[in-house]
């Protein structure tokens, strides 16, 4: 399956939808269609929502970090919601919980940027 | 009555059986899609709850990435799978002809402080070693074999089932 990338802006907070797998095979498309989304929107606030995404390996969460890094040294943010439980199980186990901050669902995680700001 | 195990679910007749597949593939991330598949159709079949697949899906993911990075360093290669199912056990066995490498021997780093810059990496090990119930490694012929098994739960904690029902339900032993 090949991994499906799909973007909407919701008050000022752009959420990316995440469709399929992200492996180190997928993990190049992401990165270029993300970079392609950041660099034409002006927010720097996004969500990427994981309610469709079936498999990620460690590959995946790497990309992740990486671009999680890029926008808060522009001042931004990058945060997860809605993952599968598979996933949220390796989230916690390496330790991105304490890194990116992840939701239950995508409108909790656009709410909380107004919150903090 | 259908015996099911602690998640609910009947194995059925073909989980009690041994069930054997194996194949042989190509260690390149445009392989990682069907060996997932492989595990899924399989295990889904003999009645595995999703956790325990999902688990042995993510560590082969994982064990391969390494393969088609590190053994092989992206110059491709070829590897073989071996999936032996007798439930509540699934064991799956991958050959490649990689330098030799045994991953239970390597210190897992404390990677948050990599996290908290951003970096990823280091993961893979990590993972694998704890959502397998047991990883086996040897080396035989230029060849590595690592063999990783998940084992599900069940109401008598791996013995076949209805073993602790029917200790239960007889008298005590007279001392």
């Amino acid at each position: 399956m090949t991994l499906d990338i799909r973007e909407n802006e919701e008050s000022e907070v752009v959420v990316v939808e995440l469709c399929g797998e992200l492996d180190s095979s997928s993990v190049a498309v992401f990165t270029l269609k993300f970079r392609e989304i950041t660099g034409k929107r002006a927010s720097k606030k996004y969500v990427l929502d994981m309610k469709g995404l079936e498999f990620i390996s460690s590959a995946g969460w790497t990309a992740f970090l990486n671009e999680c890094k890029e926008l808060r040294a522009a001042g931004g943010d990058l945060k997860i919601a809605a993952m599968q439980a598979d996933a949220k199980r390796v989230y916690g186990l390496v330790g991105i919980d304490s890194v990116i901050e992840s939701h239950e669902a995508v409108k909790d995680a656009v709410k909380s940027y107004a919150k903090n700001g | 009555m259908p015996k099911t195990d602690k998640t609910g679910k009947n194995p059925g007749k073909a989980a009690r059986k041994t069930v054997t597949a194996r194949i042989k593939i190509e260690a390149a991330g445009s392989s990682l899609g069907a060996i997932r598949k492989f595990i899924n159709s399989r295990m889904k079949r003999a009645g595995f709850s999703l956790k325990k697949i999902s688990a042995l899906k993510v560590a082969v993911t994982e064990h391969c990435e390494n393969l088609i990075r590190h053994a092989y360093a992206g110059k491709g290669g070829k590897a073989e799978l071996k999936l032996e199912i007798k439930y509540p056990r699934a064991k799956i066995t991958v050959l490649d002809r990689g330098p030799k490498f045994d991953m239970r021997k390597k210190r897992i780093p404390d990677i948050s402080r990599r996290l908290k810059n951003g970096q990823g990496g280091k993961m893979g090990i990590k993972t694998i070693l704890a959502l397998c119930d047991r990883v086996e490694y040897k080396r035989t012929g230029g060849c590595n074999e690592n063999v990783f098994t998940v084992r599900e739960k069940t109401d008598s904690g791996g013995f076949k089932q209805g073993f602790l029902k029917t200790r239960r339900h007889m008298p005590e032993r007279k001392k």
